[in-house]
């Protein structure tokens, strides 16, 4: 969602962070996963933004190579950068909404929870964000 | 190979270490201060100090904190505003400004233990006093256990408290010495209490003012030696005709 390993894992970080304090407090927390998701994305989501006014720091997109695969696995993961590269061309929502869906497997009614969007929306989006991946790769010829 | 497909392949799992970040963010930290017992051991979280005790005890409080909430606290410096009002919350036997953390503790605890704090240095009030402040007349002894296992000793003067009979008694940090040597380090005459004790002295009143007191309480410090009296009991003070002192209120005033 970021295309940034390290700003992700921060995100999640934070998301964990924030859900002890929460319960340290004595508050409790009705549906742990959802309530997970729901913060993180918002995290990201804000980070995004942040990230885009500074342009400098912004749009250096770089799929970092955390994963030093075994030599076979190394086409694959060329494939895989530039899925995610383009990936990260498609407007927030729509990634989003992709991401949850595709590359984390939430159903349209957790990913609806998570991003605070209606159902039928978030549907619209992964429809129109798968569209819009398969056109990008049709225009660079993959 | 369909879209759908290649997205699913993009998910990793969590990177190595990632549960240990997270677990170093929220874990309690501890750090060292000196106090007039010699260096103590203060462990803090985001709410405030959680736990406070002897250096030389390190390990015991550490592992009192790991079985309380599950992760052993990590060496780690608190934060400058905290690190100033830890020091003088030390140097006072009071908390003031610093953050104390008792959300673990029970609502009676911590009645026990706020009340405590209101103890001004160098005095010393009994159990009793803090059980009937406390609006818990009979829980003497609950009152007792309760500073027992009082988690922020010094800081919460734990060591103000006194038995009925004007005996220090019990400390919960190190030996029961230690209770005397930090009244007499904020300025107590300890001689001079132990004096008035073994004889049999509980409150001490002005002739001038007809008001009595518990024996360390400021006021009676202000009256002249040649005005000061001793009773051994409330029923003597006021036979006597003198009013309990509205400062330290060593008995319930009659209405």
């Amino acid at each position: 969602m970021l295309g940034d390993p390290a700003a992700a894992e921060d995100a999640v970080q934070e998301a964990f962070v924030r859900a002890h304090r929460h319960l340290s407090r004595g508050a409790s927390i009705d549906k742990p996963g959802a309530w997970l998701w729901t913060v993180t994305a918002n995290l990201c989501r804000n980070e995004w933004r942040r990230r885009s006014r500074k342009p400098t720091a912004a749009l250096d997109i770089e799929v970092a190579d955390t994963t030093s695969g075994p030599e076979e696995a190394a086409v694959t993961t060329l494939a895989n950068e530039y899925l995610a590269q383009l990936v990260l061309q498609l407007g927030w929502h729509r990634r989003a909404a992709v991401v949850l869906r595709h590359v984390v497997g939430l159903s349209y009614a957790e990913i609806a929870a998570a991003l605070e969007r209606p159902v039928g929306t978030v549907k619209a989006d992964v429809h129109r964000g798968l569209q819009q991946l398969r056109n990008l790769i049709e225009e660079k010829g993959t | 190979m369909n879209i759908e497909k290649r997205l699913g392949s993009l998910r990793t799992e969590a990177p190595e270490g990632f549960a240990d970040r997270v677990l170093a963010r929220v874990a309690h930290r501890f750090t060292t201060v000196d106090s007039p017992l010699g260096p103590l051991v203060v462990v803090f979280g985001d709410r405030g100090v959680v736990s406070i005790g002897l250096e030389e005890e390190r390990d015991r409080v550490l592992d009192d904190m790991e079985r309380r909430v599950g992760a052993r606290p990590m060496p780690g410096d608190p934060p400058q505003l905290m690190q100033r009002r830890l020091a003088r919350a030390i140097a006072d036997g009071r908390p003031g400004d610093l953050d104390v953390d008792l959300s673990s503790l029970t609502e009676f605890q911590r009645a026990v233990l706020e009340k405590t704090a209101e103890i001004p240095a160098g005095q010393v009030r009994p159990y009793g006093w803090i059980a009937r402040e406390i609006g818990r007349p009979g829980a003497v002894r609950a009152v007792g256990t309760a500073l027992a296992s009082n988690p922020v000793p010094v800081v919460i003067p734990c060591h103000r408290v006194v038995r009925a009979d004007g005996a220090f008694g019990e400390y919960s940090l190190g030996e029961t010495a230690n209770k005397q040597r930090l009244l007499a380090h904020e300025g107590l005459d300890v001689e001079a209490y132990e004096d008035r004790r073994t004889r049999g002295v509980r409150f001490s009143g002005s002739r001038t003012t007809k008001i009595f007191c518990l024996p360390t309480c400021h006021h009676t410090k202000r009256t002249k030696p040649e005005n000061l009296t001793e009773f051994g009991s409330v029923g003597g003070a006021e036979r006597a005709g003198y009013r309990p002192c509205r400062t330290c209120r060593p008995a319930v005033l009659a209405s």
